[in-house]
């Protein structure tokens, strides 16, 4: 009976133009939103001054579709979902009261046909709603820049994306509807129902690190991500505006949007990308698939449990299933995150994570159901529902949990594998994230370095099993709130390339927030034969650099250049260690960081000339150099060698202010552009700063110590000798706990910006800058790290004749300011004493329970400098 | 013709109605009878396509009435609950009918609007109850169906208004060979409209048969005595039921009674008076063989 045989062709007609009058009041909402979004704005711009603008500055204009979609994507196709939902429940509300059940379902007209008129009649008024107003602004483009395929294409996607929006939600109110026996249910069961892609899109994000463990950062990870697009077109769509538009300012989103429909630039390639349209087909089968559903409901529907709340097996199962999922959501998070640290680390524990999760299923399915139902026998009737979502919760811990998640983290035998390297992001690096300085400690990395020896085969396949057992266990000691920011853990990160013998390419990186076992991992590479041969390859050799070209496991061609200079290239900015300018820092430097203009730094202007024989001295001393003596070392470097010679150098402009936690223009609240550093203009202006002010430009450097006996020779055979500091230690200062000023400023710009202070009110809490002050922080090192903000206290900073502050003035403000009590230490031989158990790089931030130490000087000089957990007893 | 076959509806683990069986010939009113909640109202909305059968058929011109718009285009169903839109009229509620009935008579809705003195234009939902009934009765008439189902129908209505409603029914069954189906808990309106009645009791079909056969089957007999008479002076009389009021019984016989008339003269008495039973008498008297006393309900 439930045929779509018909024979009251009248009644048919009649149906469906009667769905068509009561479909259309929100279509009609719709149409006259996406009029004021497109296809008003188009026909201002084309009529406006702004045109010849655009076309004088950015040359001819292929199509102008507005900025609606990009501007508000996410409000206009959630728009488009809430208008079909609407509409479906408008159309078919008669389902959801008894006495219209009587009627409707005994006229002579089938429930089937019932059904297909009100969704015909909704796409139809749905499909006008989106097609007169992009047909009206597709003809001004056609008038005004002519005809082009890419107009057209601009025109069909956006089309596809309003409309498919639209329908999706119809379909979605349509099956509520089908299932629900009143309005409210309906309207519960379309929410659940729309929201369920956003939950899984939500929950995957929530575990994907965990869940992709070893794909994250790499390509297989991305390619997941698009697969996860797949399920939300409304992301997908927000994503254009947001991620995918962040990278290129200078690209508008227009022109972004027309890339990916196109595939290449506009108009060579006119190809519309598949990623594009992925989506979409999908919720158009999406679609398609809750017609099918709702019209086979629509036929069982028991017109007994019209009128009712709870009653229909299917709403409640959904409406239920959400509930769950939402609590799973809102509460899993905080407990896990209580219980780890992290919420990235749900499956720790598989026997607690099930507890949680059984309690959480049980209180959200009894107050879900008990909401819905309000009795509790029908409610225990539900059990099969509740059985179901226990089993799918306990599948997915299982799975995940089990061996068999993660196959694709499975190395073959080592007899397999042809080649290896691996990169490590040390968690002592972890502050060159935010400064984009490389210091000393980059050298451990490996920095990709690859290896056929079967030894090295065997260490790097171990190293590559202990990461990715580690997961995200994150040890009890490390907190990174008080340096990084709060939430914030030292992890190290390994990059694996591991190239098997059939030419496959298998790449991961793993990220371990478990120091105990990056510790044991980065001491086992250190003293590995791996490393040294790196060494000596970076340091002493020209490294094989032949290509393989294989394919990855995520199914893409890869021409690897194992030993690649450009690999290092990418590390240390400038290829070859031996071909590097290296520049000499005396001691001196390392307190002071060339902070008066008028003394010069103890910086040798001129590179060292014989960078062969350094790099071998270099590496004679570190093959020796044993792993506490290189990232343990509390006692004060004697000198540092730098090696870059190209830096990062901007312009500031009045009104902007800096500082270690960012900068800001004070008028306007709107991030500063740097524009390129590496511009000629930029390298110029550098370059004469650099010889004006003495300080060099230096990025990454190697700390020479005692112990460092073949440097050390060379550096005095070749007449490098420190330049004697004169600077007595004034005061010192620190707290009794691991604070810095950084992470005080940054609480008290936190507290006005929770006040609602903007710009022009924070910018108290940055140093001013200006033409006459262009170093930029990275200018500045070793000692000097944190201290750029005070490297030059004797001045006032003037910039706006309105705000005017020495940095010795913003030390004071910073410290009496803050909640956290600073202990001053004034008695020079104690403060001396201090200052010879610093050192000068950030133990701090590799979990080290150290102090950060504030010395001044008698000229007026302020260092942050860093006394290790070892050399505490000296302030005890 | 309508048949129910068997027919059986649930609703989860209630039973609604269960193993229904009887037909309805064309040209013909059936009355269905029952007490509040007997199941009347669930039968017919199975009858109408509204519910689905769980188990059994029911058939009209011999085809299956579930979604089937062929049937149902000849079928209307006045239900007990009526629905108007917020805004409807008389007049846009015949457009509204006249889309999914194609016999639709716009004719007959004035000339009934004209009997009942119902004006078109006016909002329905400011009728009175009776007058929405009415506007519903008009409505379904003026659609021409084969099949017509009507649920309390006349609940509401004054009695010169039901008695216009039942000549109009009576009148629209001989002339179009119509089916019509009345659902009733009372007996006094359907007594002199229904040609066969059937009565739903403990949600089966106890009784169904023509009301030509009730007035035969049952008979009651007042006897008059010139003694005080008990009980025990009628034990070799068989009859359905006997009431004893001093020198006066009335006694209720069910199938023929003659032989125990013959009977009842050999007793003696004084005057025998026979009547014909009505139709809520023979409902009571079926009632009365589920052992369902209500006046123990207040002991």
């Amino acid at each position: 009976m439930t045929s779509l045989r018909y024979s009251n062709d009248k009644a048919d007609r009649k149906d469906f133009a009667r769905s068509l009058l009561k479909a259309c009041p929100y279509s009609v909402i719709a149409l006259i939103v996406l009029l004021t979004y497109f296809t008003i704005p188009v026909i201002k711009f084309v009529n406006s001054d702004t045109l010849k603008q655009t076309i004088a500055e950015n040359g001819p204009i292929i199509s102008y579709f507005g900025n609606a979609m990009m501007v508000d994507s996410f409000m206009i196709v959630a728009g488009m979902v809430c208008c079909g939902i609407l509409t479906a429940i408008i159309l078919f509300r008669f389902m959801f009261s008894k006495n219209s059940v009587n009627v409707y379902f005994s006229m002579g007209i089938t429930r089937s046909r019932l059904f297909f008129n009100r969704i015909f009649a909704a796409m139809l008024t749905i499909f006008i709603a989106v097609t007169v107003p992009l047909t009206i602004t597709l003809f001004v483009n056609i008038s005004v820049f002519g005809y082009s395929k890419h107009l057209i294409n601009l025109f069909f996607y956006f089309f596809l994306v309003l409309f498919t929006s639209g329908l999706s939600g119809l379909t979605i109110g349509a099956f509520a509807s089908t299932v629900s026996g009143s309005i409210i249910e309906a309207v519960l069961t379309s929410a659940s129902t729309s929201l369920f892609p956003f939950l899984f899109v939500n929950a995957v994000g929530e575990l994907k690190y965990s869940m992709l463990n070893g794909f994250y950062g790499m390509e297989g990870y991305t390619k997941i991500g698009m697969l996860f697009n797949l399920l939300c077109p409304f992301t997908f769509v927000c994503d254009l505006n947001v991620e995918r538009m962040s990278n290129d300012q200078s690209i508008t989103p227009i022109d972004r949007l027309s890339e990916l429909l196109c595939g290449k630039e506009v108009p060579k390639d006119m190809a519309v990308d598949f990623d594009l349209l992925a989506p979409l087909i999908f919720w158009l089968i999406v679609s398609m698939a809750l017609i099918a559903i709702g019209f086979t409901l629509m036929n069982r529907r028991k017109a007994e449990n019209s009128n009712s709340f709870g009653k229909f097996g299917v709403a409640t199962a959904i409406n239920g299933i959400a509930v769950y999922s939402f609590a799973f959501l809102a509460a899993a998070e905080p407990i896990f995150n209580a219980l780890y640290g992290s919420n990235t680390v749900f499956f720790h524990n598989t026997w607690l994570t099930t507890a949680v999760l059984f309690v959480i299923l049980i209180i959200a399915f009894l107050l879900g159901e008990l909401i819905m139902i309000r009795k509790l026998k029908p409610t225990l009737r539900r059990l099969p529902v509740f059985a179901f979502m226990f089993a799918i919760t306990i599948f997915c811990i299982v799975f995940v949990s089990s061996e068999y998640f993660g196959t694709y983290n499975r190395l073959p035998d080592t007899s397999e594998i042809k080649l290896v390297s691996m990169d490590i992001h040390d968690r002592h690096d972890i502050f060159n994230y935010f400064s984009g300085r490389f210091p000393a400690a980059t050298l451990e990395a490996g920095a990709g370095y690859s290896s056929k020896d079967a030894e090295d085969i065997k260490l790097i396949t171990e190293i590559f099993n202990s990461a990715k057992e580690s997961k995200y266990k994150k040890s009890e000691s490390n907190d990174g709130s008080e340096v990084l920011g709060d939430d914030l853990y030292f992890y190290n990160d390994y990059t694996f390339n591991i190239v098997l013998k059939n030419g496959k390419i298998i790449q991961r990186e793993f990220v371990i927030y478990d120091l105990d076992t990056a510790e044991k991992i980065s001491r086992q590479i250190y003293d590995s034969k791996y490393y040294k041969n790196f060494l000596k390859a970076a340091l002493c050799e020209q490294p094989d650099t032949s290509s393989i070209v294989g394919e990855t496991d995520s199914g893409d061609d890869l021409s690897y250049d194992y030993n690649d200079p450009q690999r290092y290239s990418d590390l240390f900015h400038n290829g070859q260690f031996t071909e590097r300018a290296w520049h000499y820092i005396g001691n001196s430097s390392m307190y002071t960081g060339f902070v008066r203009s008028n003394e010069g730094a103890g910086y040798s202007t001129e590179p060292i000339a014989d960078t062969k024989a350094l790099c071998k001295a270099l590496y004679e001393d570190l093959i020796k150099l044993p792993y506490d003596k290189f990232y343990n070392n509390t006692s004060r470097p004697l000198a540092a060698l730098t090696f870059n010679d190209n830096t990062y150098c901007a312009y500031y402009l009045d009104e902007e202010y800096a500082s270690m936690y960012g900068d800001l223009n004070r008028k306007q609240d709107a991030d500063i552009n740097y524009g390129d550093p590496y511009s000629d203009s930029n390298k110029t202006l550098y370059n004469e700063l650099n010889k004006k002010y003495n300080t060099g430009a230096v990025g990454s450097c190697i700390y020479i110590y005692p112990e460092m006996t073949n440097t050390i020779k060379f550096l005095k055979d070749n007449g490098y000798e420190t330049v004697p500091f004169n600077a007595k230690v004034k005061e010192v200062y620190y707290a009794d706990s691991k604070i810095n000023l950084t992470k005080l400023a940054v609480n008290e710009l936190d507290k006005l910006t929770e006040n609602g202070n903007k710009n022009s009110d924070r910018y108290r809490y940055y140093i001013p800058r200006g033409e006459s002050y262009v170093f930029e922080f990275n200018d500045s090192f070793t000692g000097s790290y944190f201290t750029y903000c005070f490297w030059t206290s004797d001045n006032a900073y003037d910039m706006d004749s309105s705000y005017k502050i020495t940095l010795r003035e913003m030390f004071n403000k910073l410290i009496d300011g803050s909640e956290v009590k600073f202990n001053k230490i004034t008695d020079q031989r104690k403060a001396e004493q201090i200052v010879s158990k610093c050192v000068p790089f950030f133990s701090g931030v590799t979990g080290d329970n150290g102090r950060y130490v504030y010395i001044v000087y008698d000229n007026g000089v302020i260092c942050e400098e860093y006394l290790p957990s070892q050399n505490l007893s000296v302030i005890k | 013709m309508i048949e129910f076959n068997g027919v059986t509806k649930k609703f989860d683990d209630y039973v609604a109605v269960e193993n229904i069986t009887f037909n309805v010939e064309p040209s013909s009113i059936y009355g269905l009878i029952g007490y509040n909640g007997a199941g009347k109202t669930t039968l017919l909305k199975t009858a109408a396509g509204i519910y689905r059968a769980d188990e059994g058929d029911i058939l009209m011109g011999g085809q299956y009435v579930f979604d089937n718009d062929d049937i149902r285009k000849d079928m209307f169903y006045i239900p007990d609950d009526l629905y108007f839109p917020i805004n409807a009229t008389p007049k846009s509620m015949a457009k509204f009918y006249s889309d999914y009935y194609p016999n639709f008579s716009f004719k007959t809705f004035e000339n009934l609007l004209g009997v009942f003195g119902l004006d078109r234009k006016k909002r329905i939902r400011g009728f009175s109850k009776g007058m929405q009934r009415q506007t519903e009765i008009i409505l379904g008439l003026s659609a021409h169906p084969k099949y017509l189902l009507l649920d309390e129908t006349f609940d509401g209505l004054d009695p010169q208004k039901k008695e216009i409603t039942k000549k109009l029914f009576v009148e629209y069954i001989a002339e179009n060979e119509a089916s019509l189906i009345i659902s009733s808990h009372n007996l006094s309106e359907l007594s002199n409209l229904c040609d066969h009645v059937g009565l739903i009791n403990g949600k089966r079909l106890t009784m169904n048969c023509s009301v030509y056969d009730i007035s035969q089957n049952y008979s009651k007999v007042r006897v008059i005595f010139n003694r005080e008479i008990s009980e025990s002076d009628f034990s070799r009389i068989k009859y359905k039921s006997i009431d004893i009021d001093g020198k006066i019984a009335m006694i209720i016989f069910e199938g023929d009674s003659e032989s125990e008339k013959a009977k009842l003269n050999a007793l003696g008495p004084i005057a025998i008076d026979e009547y014909q039973l009505t139709m809520e008498e023979v409902f009571l008297n079926e009632m009365e063989d589920k052992k369902y006393d209500i006046t123990k309900i207040f002991e």
